[in-house]
């Protein structure tokens, strides 16, 4: 096997991944009151057959107000565990390694379906099925967008309830057997609303300058890192930059690594933008082929923390350069492999790694490897 | 949408096919006594979510002797129903239709997986506990010097494997499937009893041609008056023998129209196998080598045909529809290197820009990221 370091072994704690893909938590909004459905298993199922090292499920919300839609997965209750724990094994089977992405929505909860109605917020025609908005909280009063409900300011007193959410799904997804936990902490949810001045304008301890607008994502850091076990990698994935005048920057989200770091986080998974408006990735910043990678690859370079980097990284040659340059650790993908859940494995094709496919299923490998041989394709 | 004929519906009895696109029967060996394990069920979820119009479960022992090798999955019991129940549920739900191939391996049963040699079963195989069964076929000769020698079926056996299939049929109904194919093709105990060249018999199921016919006759025969008249019968069958004094294109093409008068649907035209491997080692054979047959059975006697083999350039596939070779495509290995392959033709094809084919959860992304990034 020619040597790329796409394709190279990564350990991190306990967690040996057998290369360096990772499937991108992807919602899915295929579930019904938190639990996984049947959706669910077959799209983890391929995801995991496909070759990729390290397969999310998507964003799951710590308390059921902190999800996104009514079709979100969560883990607020142990009644969600089986289900989780169904697409560990499915995962596992395949011989992937397991992530959970845990997540509150915060401002962003009570959005429709996006082909339902867009992303836009829930409305009349949704509350006539029975999926009606609830209260959604947020560090101000700030709602995400025009049309939206203002969510409640969260009290101080709020927060250790919340921060025992965080530690409960923890809980959850190590009971799932999950070997990797990540703290979603982008996209305009709850904690980068607390992170970024754009939507935190408080003035108690958790707003104000950047050490107090740190300071909730960094408790909820600590609560999940104790809860999560000491051999296990714990991820972070924020938005790099707001994208908007006033925003975050790369100088905050360097020092949110640093501190991240000092609290035993193994990776941040560097996304960007999602502040304002109804997408996750909503914001100023000129999108194109691979263009949160400076992000991935200032952090590691200053903080030394490991990174992901994710978003429009489409081609084998270009996620081999990302990890062989030394700008990510990891390189996470999404739609592209929800495009083609085989991706990895063409990536290997294309790089001439595996060249007798023994990488593959043997039920796959070896029809495939004779056809090669002897038709050329 | 621009015109294609490998995306046009097709109406086979009561069943609408959404497209002609069909995930061919393979051999997963990854069964245990016949009964499928959730390797089945994820692959052949895959298949569906990727956007065929009917997808196969691969060649299914109607009894236990009838399995190529130890991993091969069966119907022979009431038991392997709630796997293929949970296989039928899975290609449904992910909006394909669900289709089962019922075989008989004949002489080539009692053999090692592919990985494992590809040949007959050795002490290596035994010391896993997998044992040679006795095998069955229309002759007593094995189909390598090495290998164990087969039973002659006598008329009284050959009615009990004719019952097999009968009970297959039902319970793959039961099962939830909405297609039946019979496997004649690739050397296995229907092929066996119609080629020349493994059947000497002197009695009414050996001789000429008519005689040689008859088993596979029968036996779609049964299984059509227990599968339900809405439902499409198929018969795979190796349309030439590719071996001196075997079957040749034209007797196939009688075949085809017997079978038909007995009310199979759709012939599914391989080829080879009688005498050696059908698709292992071998030289280059060439794209679509296999087209001509399925070409020739459709004209030749007048019935719907399934073209397989080698098939794997949407272009292609959409041509041989168009110029009237076949009525479906059978993609096999293809769809193991690409589980999405028919969304995929569709893309190529210009079937599909908004791609509307593909599940809400994945083409409401991939439609907005092809408008912004043009990919």
């Amino acid at each position: 096997m020619k040597g790329s370091a796409l394709f190279s072994p990564l350990t991190l704690g306990s967690i040996a991944l057998p290369n360096r893909i990772v499937v991108s938590p992807m919602c899915q909004y295929a579930a019904h009151e938190g639990h996984v459905s049947d959706w669910h298993r077959y799209h983890h199922a391929s995801l995991a057959m496909g070759g990729s090292g390290l397969v999310f499920v998507e964003a799951s919300a710590v308390e059921r107000r902190g999800r996104i839609t009514h079709g979100c997965t969560g883990l607020w209750s142990d009644g969600q565990i089986e289900g989780m724990r169904a697409l560990v094994d499915i995962i596992h089977r395949h011989g992937a390694r397991a992530a959970l992405q845990i997540a509150h929505s915060g401002p962003k909860a009570n959005t429709s379906r996006p082909w339902e109605n867009g992303y836009k917020p829930l409305g009349p025609e949704q509350a006539a099925r029975g999926e009606t908005s609830w209260e959604s909280v947020a560090p101000s009063a700030l709602a995400a967008g025009e049309g939206w409900r203002v969510p409640r300011a969260l009290t101080e007193d709020d927060l250790p309830a919340l921060l025992n959410a965080y530690r409960h799904a923890t809980r959850r997804a190590e009971a799932a057997g999950f070997d990797v936990l990540e703290v979603h902490g982008a996209h305009g949810y709850l904690l980068h609303c607390f992170l970024s001045p754009l939507a935190n304008l408080r003035d108690d301890a958790y707003g104000g300058d950047l050490a107090g607008r740190m300071r909730f994502p960094l408790e909820v850091v600590e609560a999940v890192r104790a809860e999560w076990p000491e051999h296990k990698p714990l991820f972070y994935r924020t938005s790099c930059v707001d994208g908007i005048e006033g925003g975050l920057t790369m100088d905050d989200t360097v020092a949110l690594a640093h501190e991240l770091k000092a609290r035993g986080v193994a990776a941040l998974d560097c996304s960007s933008m999602g502040i304002q408006g109804a997408t996750a990735v909503s914001g100023g910043v000129p999108k194109g082929e691979d263009y949160q990678v400076p992000y991935a690859e200032r952090v590691r370079r200053e903080t030394g923390l490991a990174t992901v980097a994710v978003g429009l990284i489409r081609r084998p040659e270009n996620a081999e350069e990302i990890v062989a340059s030394g700008s990510a650790d990891l390189v996470a993908l999404g739609r592209g492999l929800l495009h083609d859940p085989f991706w990895p494995r063409r990536a290997a094709e294309a790089l001439g790694v595996d060249p007798d496919m023994a990488g593959w299923p043997a039920p796959y490998g070896w029809w495939l490897v004779r056809r090669k041989r002897a038709e050329g394709f | 949408m621009s015109a294609s004929r490998l995306f046009e519906p097709l109406t086979l009895r009561g069943l609408t096919l959404k497209n002609r696109v069909v995930i061919s029967p393979m051999c997963q060996y990854s069964a245990h006594e016949g009964f499928v394990t959730d390797w089945h069920v994820d692959h052949l979820a895959s298949f569906a979510r990727g956007g065929a119009g009917l997808v196969f479960v691969e060649a299914t022992g109607i009894e236990a002797r009838g399995r190529i090798t130890h991993g091969c999955t069966g119907i022979w019991s009431e038991g392997h129903l709630p796997g293929m129940h949970r296989i039928c549920e899975a290609i449904k739900r992910l909006g394909s239709v669900p289709a089962i191939q019922l075989a008989h391996a004949g002489r080539k049963g009692s053999a090692q997986r592919p990985w494992h040699g590809n040949d007959a079963l050795t002490q290596e195989d035994f010391a896993r506990g997998e044992m040679n069964w006795q095998t069955v076929a229309a002759d007593a000769e094995p189909i390598f010097p090495h290998w164990p020698t087969p039973h002659a079926l006598t008329i009284e056996e050959i009615g009990g494997v004719r019952d097999a299939f009968v009970r297959a049929t039902k319970r793959a109904l039961e099962a939830g499937f909405e297609v039946v194919e019979v496997h004649g093709a690739h050397g296995y105990l229907l092929n066996s009893f119609f080629s020349p060249l493994t059947n000497h018999r002197d009695d009414a199921y050996g001789g000429d041609a008519e005689r040689r016919m008859r088993l596979p006759l029968e036996i779609a025969e049964a299984v059509r008056a227990v599968w339900p008249d809405e439902k499409p019968l198929f018969y795979r069958v190796s349309a030439v023998d590719d071996a001196e004094g075997g079957i040749e294109l034209e007797d196939t093409v009688a075949l085809a129209k017997e079978l038909g008068a007995r009310g199979v649907d759709v012939m599914d035209c391989s080829s080879g196998g009688i005498a050696d491997d059908e698709t292992a080692d071998h030289a280059a054979l060439g794209e679509g080598y296999q087209v001509p047959y399925a070409a020739r059975v459709r004209a030749g006697a007048g019935i719907a045909s399934m073209a397989v083999g080698l098939i794997h350039r949407p272009e292609h596939a959409e041509e041989i529809v168009a110029n009237g070779s076949a009525d479906l495509i059978a993609i096999g290995r293809e769809a193991l290197r690409d589980p999405h392959w028919a969304l995929h033709a569709a893309e190529a094809l210009g079937t599909d820009p908004e791609m509307t084919m593909w599940p809400e959860q994945y083409g409401w992304w991939l439609v907005r990221r092809k408008r912004a990034e043009g990919y």
